[in-house]
């Protein structure tokens, strides 16, 4: 079983706008004591990683926010071959949303965010996103155009407070080697902001298209491990922000003790989910030894029909149903 | 280290295959158009999947694509704004670059970036300024009082046609080290910005050590792997080993692009973004 959360920091809810972020962003560009990586949690996910056997040539084992979802829903699931699953109207408004953030931290405010975002996705050759919008902004509902709009305006305004000496990248792609290379964790920040070289002075944006719900905080904590792992030194924060539901303090190096222990805590998931996953890949049936664990993502799951676990009826597959996701922190 | 016998025998191996597998028709050197090109792609392709770089999809421009060209351009306006007291950041970096595509990035990448739609300039900003952006902070990172970093533009390129052969093999270093520009013996930088593959990353760095000793006569003493995911430099030192290894994996990136869609398969995960897969009958599926 995953290892749960052990500590809450406060969840900050302001609205769409980041005027909590704003702050934080400013005070990246202040001299600050950086908080290091307690030296537990290297350990323990070294450890873990040493452990893992691998083929010669088959390179590392990786793992990713998504594999840990799936290794916490059900291990079955998590070695069900990877199916591409189709992009759908949801996720594409959400990669507009993290367009026109970008756009709005490069460029300010824009008219018509909308069509913007759509001419990023075609300048980024995001056919996919493309296909599914048909390549335009009629398809878009006005909820998603005034999402667009709010996620373009609050993050202009998030744009003014950035110091000159704090960089912002957007996507940017994160990998740790563990134990010899056997393990590889990896990840993407939506925007990481930092100073060169400067080290703690790291903030991570995770941008929502839509509402928090208390599982992203276990989200929050990862991308806080995997930025702590690479530097040496934990971030100076991690903030969702979504422009609908305001903002969401994952993590704060401020406090130090529970930061700490997000650390920790963050450790001890991936290194359950390590173990599990070595433990599976050693046996030559891990389908047979894999712990499986019934939920509303059975709906989804291409070895339902052999499950003897997946409920038998539509309501089981139902994410609202009463216990549903019981692995939801 | 490397011994200039070593080497020297090296790059004769690898130019008499070269010119048997590609052999140079007529008299004199071929034109560009008619060479076989060979990169750091091809030869570290071929390692994977012979067939892989046989001359498959067309090439599509983007941002994605655009973003270390632009990125260095974009580094070496930093390191100028700098020089001149007024520093910028990553991003108005990035965006001058754009500006001033038709100078500085050639008329076809020029005529497609005036070609987007308003938004579209601000994705190869975007892209670009966090490509530089982890390089600057890698590089921070890994301070060295004996080394720094000299970005060029353009970039650089060493280009070699060994005798009697109709390839052109061009090596890219990202950057050179600024202690040592007026010795041949130069350290480069190469940056990474995929996830690393020990032997693949070795042997191009390997393809540029071979590409600059054929050019300049002596090989470089290392090249700095500079991976930004992991934000940290690798120093690979060229020695004999790694010569030899780069060398056997251009012959065999030459021999696999010859052969084109007749070079043996290796079916695997890759298959899935391959160029070649739309033509390939060995392709694996997903």
């Amino acid at each position: 079983m995953a290892s749960q959360p052990e500590v809450r920091p406060p969840l900050s809810v302001l609205g769409g706008r980041p005027e909590g972020l704003a702050v934080k962003l400013r005070s990246l560009g202040e001299p600050r004591e950086a908080l290091p990586i307690p030296k537990a949690v290297v350990e323990l996910l070294d450890e873990s990683a040493r452990r893992v056997v691998r083929e010669p040539g088959a390179g590392p084992l990786r793992v990713s926010k998504s594999l840990l979802t799936l290794l916490d829903r059900c291990e079955a699931l998590a070695l069900a071959p990877a199916e591409p699953s189709p992009l759908t109207h949801a996720m594409a408004v959400g990669r507009l949303v993290d367009h026109s953030v970008a756009f709005a931290l490069t460029r300010g405010v824009v008219d018509r965010p909308s069509v913007v975002a759509i001419a990023m996705a075609e300048a980024s050759g995001d056919d996919e996103l493309l296909s599914v919008l048909s390549g335009s902004v009629d398809t878009l509902t006005e909820e998603d155009q005034a999402l667009l709009e709010e996620a373009n305006s609050g993050a202009a305004r998030l744009g003014t407070s950035r110091p000159r000496s704090v960089m912002a990248l957007a996507q940017s792609s994160v990998e740790v080697p563990l134990g010899g290379r056997r393990v590889l964790l990896g990840g993407r920040f939506d925007v990481e902001f930092l100073r060169a070289g400067v080290p703690g002075s790291v903030g991570i944006l995770e941008v929502k298209a839509g509402s928090f719900r208390d599982e992203h905080r276990a989200d929050g904590y990862w991308y806080a491990l995997l930025a702590a792992l690479r530097d040496g030194v934990a971030p100076a924060w991690v903030i969702g922000w979504s422009p609908a539901a305001g903002e969401f303090d994952y993590f704060d190096a401020v406090h130090a003790t529970a930061a700490a222990s997000a650390l920790v805590s963050a450790a001890r998931r991936v290194s359950d989910a390590i173990d599990r996953l070595a433990r599976l890949n050693e046996s030559t049936e891990p389908l047979e030894i894999a712990v499986r664990r019934s939920g509303w993502w059975c709906g989804g799951c291409p070895l339902r029909a052999g499950c003897p676990l997946a409920p038998a009826s539509a309501e089981g597959f139902d994410r609202t149903a009463a216990g549903r996701d019981e692995h939801d922190f | 280290m490397t011994s200039e016998p070593a080497v020297s025998e090296i790059l004769d191996r690898v130019a008499a295959a070269v010119a048997s597998l590609a052999p140079a028709e007529g008299e004199g050197r071929p034109g560009r158009d008619r060479l076989v090109w060979i990169n750091q792609h091809i030869v570290t392709g071929a390692l994977t999947c012979p067939r892989s770089v046989a001359d498959g999809g067309t090439y599509v421009e983007s941002a994605a694509n655009l973003r270390r060209r632009v990125g260095t351009y974009a580094l070496v306006e930093t390191a100028e704004a700098e020089q001149s007291g007024r520093p910028i950041d990553n991003l108005r970096a990035a965006r001058r670059v754009v500006q001033e595509a038709d100078d500085l990035l050639g008329s076809n990448v020029a005529s497609w970036i005036e070609g987007l739609a308003p938004g579209g300039r601000t994705a190869v900003v975007v892209e670009a300024a966090a490509w530089m952006g982890s390089v600057l902070d890698t590089l921070a990172r890994s301070v060295d009082e004996h080394v720094s970093w000299n970005w060029q533009r353009p970039q650089v390129w060493r280009e070699w046609t060994p005798p009697g052969s109709a390839v052109l093999f061009r090596a890219r270093a990202d950057a050179l080290s600024t202690n040592n520009l007026r010795s041949p013996a130069l350290s480069a930088l190469i940056v990474l910005d995929r996830s690393a593959d020990l032997q693949r990353d070795r042997i191009e760095a390997g393809f540029l050590a071979v590409v600059s000793a054929a050019v300049s006569g002596l090989a470089p003493r290392s090249v700095a792997l500079c991976r930004v995911r992991e934000r940290r430099i690798e120093p690979v030192p060229v020695d004999d080993a790694l010569l030899e290894a780069a060398a056997a994996a251009i012959v065999a990136g030459v021999e696999a692009k010859v052969a084109g869609l007749g070079a043996s398969a290796v079916p695997g995960r890759h298959c899935r973004w391959c160029a070649v897969r739309p033509v390939c009958p060995d392709a694996a599926p997903g």
